[in-house]
Parts: C-alpha cells; sequence; structure tokens
C-alpha cells in the first residue's frame, strides 16, 4: 500500500484499498465507512455535493453492509475491496434501480433485475454501492451540464465544469464524497472529466472490459472504467474489473516503475493550443525516457472527424425512435444534436468507418519506435460555466462538443488510454486548476501504461489536484 | 517516425473549406426557408419536426457537414474506396 494509515473512523482522504486494509484489520468497521459516506451523499447542500449526485442507494447499500457484518463475524475473509464504497455513472444497472442514463426518458422504466456484469465484479469483490452520479444526457457531451438534474461543478472551483460525459463520477471521488466510481467513455468521458478534476481515470483497450448492463451510447466506440483518488487504486480496480486479479492486495500493486520502455512525446495536432505549463511538463517526462522525443500522428484532424461522425450517427441511430415518439423529454441540449446524426447521409458514416478500419489496422505504425505516448488530455483547465468554450487557434468553440479534441482521435484507435492528474506546485502563476495527461500503447499494453505513470508518479510528475 | 502517407498541405485544407462554406446550400435561407427544409427532411428521416429546433439542428447539421468533409478528403487521398484490411 502506498500508505498506512490506523483509523477509528474513516475519512474523506482515504483511498479506496485502504479503507478496505482498514477493515480487514479490524480498525474500521464496514458499517461506520458506509455510512459515513450515506451521510455526505445524502446531504441537500449542493456546494457539498457539487451536483454530482442523482441518487443515494441507502438501502441497498445497508443490506450489504449487514450482509458483509455477518460474513466477517463468522469468519469469513471478506474480497478485496471490503467495505469500499462507489458511485457509478447513471448508465450502469444497479440492481432494484432502473437506469435514467441521465435522460428523463427512462424514469419510468422498471428497475434492473441485476446489477451491470462489472459491478457484479466488484460487488464480489466487496466493494458497496452507494450511489448513482450524474452525466450529460446519454452520455452526449464533455461538461456534465443537464437539463433534468442540473451542472455537476467542479469540486476544486465551482464556478468551473467538472467535465463529462462522466463529470458526476469525477466530481464526487475529487471532492472526497466517494473513494471510486465508474463511468465510461466513448470519445473521452472518462479523461476529460478526470483531467479536469484532477484524478485518475482508465480508458482500457476497446472490447476489454464487459459492457452488458451498461447503457450504450456509441457501441463501436464505447468502453468502461474506474476513476478514483490514487494509480494503486486505478491499477487494483481495473485488474477485479478484468478479472485478472489475485486475492492479495500486494498483487494489486501497479508494476514497478521501468527504465526499459520508451516513451515519447506525441506531438502535431496533441501541441497545439496547449497550457505552456502543462506541454512544458509533458516535454520534461519524454525527456526521462527513451525512445524518439517526440511521434506524430498523421491526419488527426481527419481521424477525430470520422470518430465524430461515426459517434452522431450511431447516437441518432440508437435514439431515432425514442426521439420520433418523445423527442419533447430529451435534454434540447442533445436531442437536436442526436437528431443532426440521423439525417447524415449513409456514405459519411461508411467513410469513417472505413477510416477506422484503416486506423486500427495501421496503428501499430505509431507505436513503432516507441512503446508509450504522452498527449495532454484537453488544452487547460476546466471551462468556466458561464463562459463554456474552449479556445482553438484563438477561435472559441463550445466546450460541450470540442472538450474532447485531444480524447475524441484515440479512441477511434480502440487503444488503451490512462488519464493521469498533473502535479502542480503551490507557487504563484502555477494552474489555478488541475491538468492532466493521457498516456497510451498498443491494445492490450494496459501494463505498459500502468508501468510509466508508476516512474512519473515517482519522479513527482503526476499526483492527484489536492483538495482544498 | 511512422511511414504513413503525409496530409494534405494546409493551404489545400483552407481552399477546402472557404469552398465548403461557399457551397453551404442553406447559408441563404430565410428562417422560414429553414424550417421548411428541415421540417422535411426531418419527416423524411421518420422523425417528428414539433420537436426539434430548426436553428439547433442547422448548427449541428453545419459541424457534421464540415466533419464529413475532411472524412471524405482523407478517404480520397488514402485511396479507402481500394483498401482491404488485412489484419
Amino acid at each position: 500500500m502506498s500508505r498506512v494509515l490506523q483509523p477509528t473512523a474513516p475519512t474523506a482522504s482515504m483511498h479506496a484499498f485502504e479503507i478496505a486494509h482498514c477493515i480487514k484489520n479490524g480498525t474500521l468497521s464496514v458499517r461506520d465507512s458506509i455510512e459515513y459516506v450515506l451521510e455526505k451523499l445524502a446531504s441537500h447542500k449542493r456546494e457539498k455535493t457539487y451536483g454530482a449526485v442523482t441518487t443515494v442507494l441507502i438501502e441497498t447499500a445497508r443490506k450489504m453492509v449487514a450482509k458483509m457484518t455477518e460474513d466477517i463475524a463468522l469468519g469469513i475473509t471478506p474480497g478485496p475491496l471490503a467495505g469500499i464504497p462507489f458511485g457509478v455513472k447513471d448508465l450502469f444497472d444497479i440492481a432494484g434501480k432502473t437506469t435514467t442514463a441521465g435522460s428523463r426518458l427512462f424514469v419510468h422504466n422498471p428497475p434492473a433485475s441485476k446489477h451491470a456484469h462489472c459491478v457484479q465484479q466488484l460487488v464480489n469483490a466487496g466493494a458497496i454501492p452507494v450511489a448513482t452520479l450524474n452525466m450529460d444526457e446519454f452520455a452526449y457531451g464533455f461538461v456534465t451540464d443537464n437539463a433534468h438534474y442540473g451542472t455537476t461543478h467542479n469540486p476544486h472551483n465551482p464556478h468551473h465544469y467538472a467535465g463529462g460525459s462522466s463529470g458526476g463520477s469525477a466530481a464526487a471521488v475529487a471532492g472526497g464524497l466517494v473513494p471510486f466510481s465508474l463511468g465510461s467513455d466513448t470519445n473521452g468521458s472518462i479523461r476529460v472529466p478526470a483531467a479536469l478534476c484532477g484524478i485518475w481515470g482508465l480508458r482500457p483497450t476497446f472490447g476489454r472490459l464487459s459492457l452488458e448492463g451498461v447503457y450504450p451510447f456509441t457501441q463501436s466506440l464505447d468502453t468502461i472504467g474506474p476513476l478514483c483518488n490514487s494509480l494503486t487504486d486505478l491499477h487494483g480496480l481495473y485488474m477485479i474489473m478484468a478479472g485478472i486479479h489475485h486475492s492479495t492486495p500486494i498483487d494489486l500493486e501497479p508494476p514497478a516503475p521501468t527504465n526499459t520502455l520508451r516513451v515519447s512525446q506525441l506531438g502535431g495536432w496533441f501541441a497545439e493550443d496547449v497550457h505552456p505549463y502543462l506541454l512544458q511538463k509533458i516535454e520534461e517526462m519524454s525527456s526521462v525516457f527513451n525512445g524518439p522525443e517526440k511521434v506524430e500522428l498523421p491526419h488527426t484532424e481527419e481521424i477525430r472527424a470520422a470518430a465524430f461522425i461515426i459517434t452522431a450517427a450511431e447516437g441518432g441511430t440508437l435514439h431515432h425512435d425514442h426521439l420520433r415518439d418523445h423527442g419533447e423529454l430529451y435534454d434540447p441540449a442533445i436531442r437536436d444534436r442526436l437528431a443532426a446524426g440521423c439525417l447524415q447521409p449513409a456514405s459519411a458514416l461508411r467513410m469513417a468507418q472505413k477510416i477506422r478500419s484503416w486506423f486500427r489496422s495501421t496503428q501499430g505504425d505509431l507505436f513503432e519506435h516507441t512503446d508509450v505516448l504522452i498527449a495532454p488530455t484537453c488544452g487547460d483547465i476546466a471551462p468556466r460555466i458561464d463562459h463554456p468554450v474552449v479556445m482553438v487557434k484563438g477561435e472559441a468553440l463550445p466546450a460541450r462538443a470540442h472538450l474532447g479534441r485531444y480524447t475524441q482521435p484515440l479512441s477511434l484507435g480502440g487503444m488503451p488510454v490512462l488519464a493521469a492528474p498533473l502535479s502542480i506546485p503551490n507557487i504563484p502563476n502555477a494552474p489555478a486548476l488541475p491538468l492532466g495527461i493521457q498516456l497510451m500503447a498498443r491494445p492490450y499494453q494496459e501494463d505498459y501504461l500502468f508501468a510509466v505513470a508508476s516512474k512519473l508518479h515517482h519522479l513527482g510528475f503526476l499526483k492527484t489536484f489536492p483538495k482544498t | 517516425m511512422n511511414t504513413w502517407p503525409v496530409s494534405p498541405s494546409s493551404s489545400q485544407k483552407i481552399n477546402d473549406k472557404k469552398a465548403s462554406t461557399d457551397q453551404d446550400p442553406h447559408a441563404v435561407l430565410s428562417k422560414e426557408e429553414l424550417q421548411t427544409h428541415y421540417h422535411s427532411r426531418l419527416k423524411e428521416a421518420g422523425l417528428t419536426p414539433q420537436f426539434h429546433n430548426e436553428a439547433i439542428l442547422h448548427e449541428n447539421i453545419k459541424l457534421l457537414q464540415e466533419y464529413s468533409q475532411k472524412v471524405n478528403r482523407l478517404y480520397s487521398f488514402l485511396k479507402l474506396n481500394r483498401w482491404e484490411d488485412q489484419s
């Protein structure tokens, strides 16, 4: 474990595996761990929950606490996530609760009959779901500004967005409401809010984690993953979600820092319109390792456009019948984006799909001389809620669609991407809010990402943004 | 560095963008004409026009058209109509 605490009561700053450790050694009870979190989540004061929470799962959580307490009393060893509370973006099925996907459209649907596959895996390991969390409606956006469930605010400054579409998942973790959460990432929806809230997130290789019980958005790009406050937690949670964990916490530790991997900066598109401090740190990080200083992804602009077209077409098609019959129930900011997707010519989608096939089959060239690439996650700190734009080549573009300009092209490749928070010193003129990087590797090489992140963390480049 | 072909030049991109703006068939439509145009297109697509805001829809369509042109450009540049995935 990175830290060893001996608390008699939980604290907001505890990492997931620290809670499990304390529960296992008897210094913290499951009941105390969960009740402490339920009380925080149930606060009606918006400034305490950042607009991140849509439902508190009091009954579900208390039932699980009772069962786990009984098991522990009987001498049954709890799993590696014993008594750890977690939240889920409101598109993961939770047994007994209706999954809304951030929409009013589904509020009268019957409750889910079982947990989503990944939620069940976490529950099997001892974790306890305590809340569903806010999102852009149907995960279509990068800001978590939802007409029905409100805007999620950045825990580090409420005048700024938390990012999206898994903004509730990121804000709940960054604000100390839960030690970890689940989000989905189609075009950057885990990575963008993780960066803007100063925490860790993972978009695994496309297809690596099951999406059973997760409401889809763009099925040919959708992935799911964890968001949390430490690299150790991120690795352990990924191992458990991927079904490759061992039973002891030490096996869940990230791989040892490496000196053998080649690491390079992803240049070109990914070095344009980037905060100077972030760009400088990316260059410094790249210089620590062997490998070419910079690698470029040719045609990035067009690759991103292909992801945009596929997203619009698949999203629009998925919602076509609901739009036709219940269009009035949609968030106005989403309704016409989806309708536009339905009106696209089929030829545009076909060409975009062909570009995706070409990109996936040739992306090995990108890693011919390097193993891991570093790029910014977003170009700047979180946009202000009263001025929701990102600046690109001097032009103000809507944040809802363009915050993911560095994440979206990578989604089309299906490669794994780890989002990590940049360590920001407490000095004058330092960025006032979090900035983050993305580390990416060939498909199924998540271990490379963890090894490089571990080294950068040990060298002081990466650190969870402190909650004031 | 990898061996992929290089992008079309920046100046070519700028010219393409200008051309696309010049050719936007909706650029000079009045509000009423826009309404009629999208009313008809939404109906053709099996959607319900009264649920939609033509001005917002138009903005989204323009963005998708812009991105379609980028996709079209790369598709032609790489000759993907003749490309088969060998992986």
